[in-house]
């Protein structure tokens, strides 16, 4: 019942402006979450619907196991209701003039199954979705993380190929939104349900999605693993939206294999990732994010690469956490210590690790786009 | 010379020397006597007229033709700033009654087609006599606080654009080459001045006149002013008006023909006083001597195409030829006796829903 | 408007000003005193004088005065029966109509890619400028069997067609085509708030557009169509000028033609005006508590701090037949009659030949214009008309806004109270509220009698519930929450008021 998604260099302009979505290609397997994840206007919710059938998109293809649903090249175009596809919408959009049970029942009455398969089948929907006892509430008395839930039932009752999720999260408050992100993967996990997730929040791509796709003026910059996007952001953008906020200006020295030797404007030299299009002399800015910056000088004797000497600025006690802001290689850092103690006071010098692996040295001409 | 009809031949309310007076009888009115000299009051009234500076009429009459009345007067005494209210008759009343009540009567002077309706509120007035008082018909006053300021006559007009064999007189009304919504009429319950008419169909012109003419159709206006609009438009071809509605606008250039009928014209005199509450009574007095002397009453005749109730008519308007025609004032005793009933009566026979 | 009217009683807030008790019911004392004043009082009167068949201020007061009797008398006329089969007939007829164009308009601008469609939302609100009696005026020329323009302009093109709109089905037609915009500012306000994914969802789920409609749509907006149905019938039930130009002529009287008859005619009989007046009443409140019942229990909370871009259906080449529906209807609602009132202003004489004459310029002039001019009365009821209308404006939006407020977003003591009878008026047709305001404060001390502010505040208790529910639909469809966000932050008042403006 789960079937793959492929969507081929697909393609979206509106009536105005530069295209909405621009020679996009990924395909999520069978039974694979796979969470887009971008900033507004990036084309992941418009790429979204258009495998939906919402959207006709200009050109590319879009095939739902193994069928093809969109090809304008070819004058298909299969409506939504055809396609056999759930989808849970933003603003959960429930029926308010419905049943908690007619919600979840609706799409099953369209496809004229029987009563007591219906009966059947929504209950045990709304069981899945921890909904039993309100089946017979009128929607609109439910909370919004009930709502959502009700969004869910409905758009698994009827087994589709292919479950579509734009920002269903977004709406609801940070304590539920964390509860129902971690039954929303227990829920398709269990269903086996193919689902593509489109999302801005970084957190919620890393922890719903199988693979992971960063978006950025509706291209698709990456997709891979969320360790992978973590650690090896292909783009500075990705880098930096999934939370590498230190920038560090520098030039290369020299390349010696996936990692390079970075000269900072102090004349500090540290070792960084570089990615395959920078070779030496180009100029660089390197991403760190503020938990990979190390504190102290470890155990292991002080030497090694990027040990640097920073001088605090500014702490900020966050309770569970600290930032500091440090003056270090002719620039600031941002840096984040774990636990509730602060170890390093204002103007206090303080060693600090760089690992090389996850300093990653992005050409200059590459904008950083403050989006956060 | 002077043809007259009574509403009653055995009560012989006879009219006497009413508007169609020979010629001879102007050159009487020359050597006339009293008003002559101060024919609208004496100097003192004018002077107090003068300090007191405005006034509020009330009046049921259109309020386009009033204007015209009250600038002819301003011409004469600019003095006097008229404020004019208008309402239609039954609305006029129920003010005037509910002001009165409650003691905040704004009104100096009243003007009302109905005389019937001005009678029962007649201690609201105080006395008042124009200074040619004795030139009036004694017939048509029916209390001496209340007078005929404005005098209104029936006549049979048609679009000559779209008839090409008019009518001659009221029976011709009753044919039926005029049916089927040709003829406009307005309906009885709209005021004095209607009431007057269908009286006179009903007395003069036989018992079932009404009957006869409610089957040719005609089409039912609530007033005088959009069946006369209607007419001018061809809604309708014929209708009975008041003359002085339609003849300002044939006199404009209208495609209308007016005829005085041969059976009869009903003619309806307004009552028109001062009340006693009057704040500014001298102007009042010296509006209303100025509307019934003679030259109030010519401006009207001549320019509005109105009638007058004066013995003597000072003037006829175009079409009004003394010889030929036949003034018909409605007994008063039946004009109030009669109302209710026989309105019910016409209510039924032209199908009207009060 | 109206949906408010209900939706008063929905969203009931949270209490924010829980804290003054006593203030409170200074504050709604103050608020019932007034409205006692403005609507209690006229109201009493007009029920006075229709069951004692009296004029209480020329009569006085007689308890002993008041029976059933002249109000029976009234309901058992058979023209009174007429007259209230016809109304409901006209305005039942009309509502239909106005529901069918009004709905259609809303769909074709909020959901289609009909090409113009800032236009056609702008000129479909166009009747709702038109003074009913300038229509009626209007479409006489027009409409008229012997000589309207139409039958006119049929007879040259030489067809035997003629339209008759002094008839029933003229009456519904016009009253249709005017009323359309009551229900267009509903359901198209309804249809924009709509959240376009409620009905993806159905369409992912797999119904067809019909039955997305059907199923979805349609339900959604019922309480907006419902609404809408009612208020314009409740308004056409209160129009006098239309079926009074349109209507006399063959002799079809609604109540209030009638009602205005009674009054018109000599002598005038106001207490059965009255009578039929409260009849109107009646009918009007049936349908007022009809519309609340109906629609108690939808939320109607739509402005939610998100701007949703609506579905717009693409046409194909429809689009230019739905423009053309559209265009056809601002032919016939606004530009003929507009056409009609200008040649019946510059021509001497509305009399047509025929067509060629319409085309004679030697029939046209400026007279009625001198006429016009010449008349200080124009003047001084122009200025009169203005400074009505100013204080009008600034005393009654104050007082609505007050009242709006004190409804909708406080839990001041009585508030129910006062949303009742700042309601009540509605319910009161204009002719006979004239008699009522008449009759009640002519006896006030002070003067205020036969000054324009008797007028004016006639005009205030008269539009208030207008007013008041317009403010309380703004009120209402913000949400609370952007309204304390707003407050919360430091220019609160400004931004408060910034965000009550556009709604």
């Amino acid at each position: 019942m789960s079937a793959e998604l492929r969507v081929e260099r697909l393609r979206k302009v509106f009536a105005t402006g530069a295209p909405a979505v621009d020679d996009v290609s990924f395909a999520v397997g069978a039974g694979e979450i796979v969470a887009l994840l971008g900033p507004s206007g990036c084309g992941k919710t418009t790429t979204l619907r258009c495998v939906a059938g919402l959207e006709h998109p200009s050109a590319g293809v879009v095939r739902i196991g193994g069928a093809t649903v969109s090809a304008p090249s070819e004058g298909v175009l299969v409506p939504p209701r055809a396609r056999n596809v759930g989808m849970v919408f933003q603003s959960y959009a429930v029926w308010p003039h419905m049943t908690v049970e007619q919600n979840v029942a609706y799409p099953l009455r369209q496809r004229r199954t029987s009563r007591a398969e219906i009966e059947r089948r929504t209950a045990e929907t709304l069981k899945l979705v921890g909904l039993s006892e309100f089946a017979r509430r009128p929607v609109v008395s439910l909370s919004g993380g009930q709502m959502q839930r009700v969004a869910l039932a409905r758009s698994l009752v009827y087994e589709p190929a292919l479950l579509l999720l734009d920002e269903p999260l977004s709406n609801l408050d940070a304590n539920l939104r964390l509860r129902l992100r971690d039954d929303l993967r227990r829920i398709i996990k269990r269903t086996g349900v193919t689902a593509l997730y489109v999302t801005h929040d970084q957190a919620e791509a890393a922890v719903l999605g199988d693979r992971v796709g960063v978006m950025r003026d509706g291209r698709l910059l990456q997709i891979g693993p969320p360790a992978e996007i973590y650690n090896r952001p292909a783009e500075l953008f990705v880098a930096q939206f999934t939370g590498a906020s230190n920038l560090l200006a520098g030039r290369v020295l020299d390349r010696d294999g996936e990692f390079g030797t970075v000269e900072a404007p102090s004349g500090h030299r540290l070792v960084a990732w570089l990615p395959p299009r920078v070779s030496a002399g180009a100029a660089v800015r390197i991403a760190v994010r503020p938990e990979n910056v190390r504190f102290g000088a470890d155990g292991a004797g002080g030497s090694g690469p990027n040990r640097f000497t920073a001088r605090v600025l500014v702490q900020r006690y966050e309770g569970a956490q600290t930032v500091y802001s440090l003056a270090v290689l002719g620039g600031k850092l941002a840096a984040l210590e774990l636990g509730s103690s602060a170890r390093y006071a204002v103007d206090s010098e303080v060693d600090i690790v760089l690992p090389p692996a996850l300093c990653w040295a992005y050409p200059d001409e590459e904008d950083a786009v403050a989006n956060r | 010379m002077t043809k007259i009809l009574t509403s009653r031949p055995s009560r012989r309310a006879l009219v006497k020397g009413a508007l169609g007076l020979a010629a001879a009888a102007v050159a009487d009115r020359a050597g006339a006597q009293g008003p002559g000299k101060n024919p609208f009051g004496p100097p003192e009234l004018i002077e107090a007229a003068k300090q007191e500076g405005s006034l509020v009429y009330y009046t049921a009459n259109f309020a386009e033709v009033e204007r015209q009345v009250i600038a002819a007067f301003n011409k004469r005494f600019p003095f006097v700033q008229v404020e004019m209210v208008r309402a239609p008759g039954g609305q006029l009343i129920t003010r005037v009654k509910t002001e009165a009540a409650a003691g905040k009567l704004a009104a100096d002077v009243v003007d009302h087609s109905d005389r019937g309706l001005m009678l029962e509120i007649e201690n609201q007035f105080a006395d008042y006599a124009p200074p040619n008082a004795a030139d009036y018909i004694a017939d048509v006053l029916i209390s001496p606080k209340l007078w005929p300021r404005a005098t209104l006559g029936w006549s049979i007009a048609y679009n000559s654009e779209l008839v090409k064999n008019p009518p001659k007189s009221w029976m011709d009304l009753t044919k039926p080459e005029y049916g089927n919504g040709q003829i406009g009429q307005v309906i009885g319950p709209s005021g004095g001045t209607t009431w007057t008419r269908i009286m006179f169909e009903r007395q003069v012109l036989g018992e079932d006149y009404w009957r006869k003419q409610a089957a040719t159709k005609p089409g039912l206006y609530p007033s005088g002013a959009p069946l006369s609009d209607a007419l001018v438009r061809g809604e309708v071809s014929i209708a009975p008006l008041l003359y002085n509605i339609i003849w300002t606008k044939k006199r404009d250039g209208a495609p209308v023909e007016i005829f005085f009928p041969p059976e009869g014209v009903p003619i309806n005199p307004y009552a028109s006083g001062i009340p006693k509450t009057a704040s500014h009574p001298n102007a009042a007095k010296l509006f209303l001597n100025w509307n019934l002397s003679d030259e109030g009453q010519t401006f009207m005749i001549k320019e509005l195409g109105q009638l007058t109730s004066l013995k003597q008519a000072p003037a006829y308007p175009e079409g009004y030829d003394p010889e030929v025609v036949k003034v018909w004032v409605p007994n008063f005793e039946q004009y109030k006796k009669l109302h209710a009933a026989w309105m019910e009566d016409w209510n039924k026979t032209y199908g009207y829903r009060q | 408007m109206a949906t408010s009217l209900a939706l008063a009683d929905q969203v009931r807030p949270a209490p924010r000003l829980a804290s003054f008790r006593l203030g409170g019911w200074l504050w709604s004392g103050l608020l019932l005193a007034l409205l006692a004043f403005l609507v209690l009082y006229p109201t009493f009167m007009l029920l006075y004088g229709a069951l004692s068949g009296t004029n209480p201020v020329v009569d006085g007061f007689n308890l002993s005065a008041v029976s059933l009797d002249n109000f029976i008398e009234v309901l058992a006329n058979p023209n009174v029966h007429f007259a209230l089969v016809n109304t409901l007939v006209v305005c039942g007829g009309g509502t239909a109509i106005a529901v069918v164009i009004g709905l259609g308009f809303a769909w074709i601008v909020v959901r289609t890619n009909t090409p113009c469609k800032a236009l056609i939302a702008t000129a479909g609100l166009v009747p709702l400028f038109v003074p009913p009696l300038v229509a009626g005026v209007a479409w006489t020329i027009l409409g008229s069997p012997r000589t309207g323009l139409i039958n006119t302009v049929l007879a040259w093109l030489g067809t035997d067609w003629r339209l008759n709109f002094y008839s029933m089905p003229g009456l519904i037609a016009v009253f249709g085509m005017y009323y359309a915009p009551y229900v267009y500012m509903f359901t198209s306000a309804a249809l924009r708030n709509m959240d376009p994914s409620l009905e993806e969802a159905a369409e992912i789920s797999g119904a067809s557009a019909l039955g997305t409609l059907r199923t979805i749509t349609f339900p959604l907006i019922a309480p907006a169509i419902i609404a809408a149905t009612l208020l314009s019938f409740i308004v056409m039930l209160g129009i006098y000028g239309i079926p009074a130009v349109l209507g006399a002529p063959a002799n079809i009287s609604v109540l209030t033609t009638y009602i205005f008859n009674l009054t018109a005619w000599s002598p005038p009989l106001y207490s059965t005006a009255a009578a039929v007046a409260i009849l109107l009443m009646i009918v009007t409140g049936l349908l007022v508590v009809l519309q609340q019942m109906v629609l108690s229990g939808k939320s109607f909370t739509t402005v939610a701090g998100k701007a949703f871009r609506p579905r717009s259906l693409d046409l194909g080449r429809w689009r230019y037949f739905t423009l053309a529906l559209a265009i056809v209807y601002l032919l016939v609602v606004a530009v003929l009659p507009t056409l009609a009132l200008v040649i019946a202003a510059f021509r001497k004489y509305l009399f047509f030949r025929g067509a060629a004459s319409l085309f004679d310029l030697k029939q046209y002039g400026l007279q009625h214009f001198d006429n016009l001019f010449s008349n200080p009365l124009t003047t001084l009821s122009m200025v009169n008309t203005v400074e009505v209308a100013l204080i009008t404006a600034v005393a009654g939006g104050v007082l609505a806004f007050a009242i709006g407020y004190t409804v909708n977003r406080t839990n001041a003591p009585g508030r129910r109270a006062v949303d009742l009878i700042a309601t009540l008026p509605v319910a009161i047709p204009g002719l006979v509220i004239g008699v009522a305001y008449l009759w009640a404060w002519i006896g006030l001390p002070g003067g205020l009698y036969g000054t324009i502010w008797i007028l004016a505040l006639a005009f205030i208790a008269r539009f208030m519930p207008d007013t008041v529910k317009v403010l309380s639909t703004s009120l209402m469809q913000i949400h609370r929450e952007l309204e304390e966000a707003a407050a919360g932050s430091p220019p609160s008042a400004r931004s408060c008021c910034r965000w009550r403006g556009p709604a």
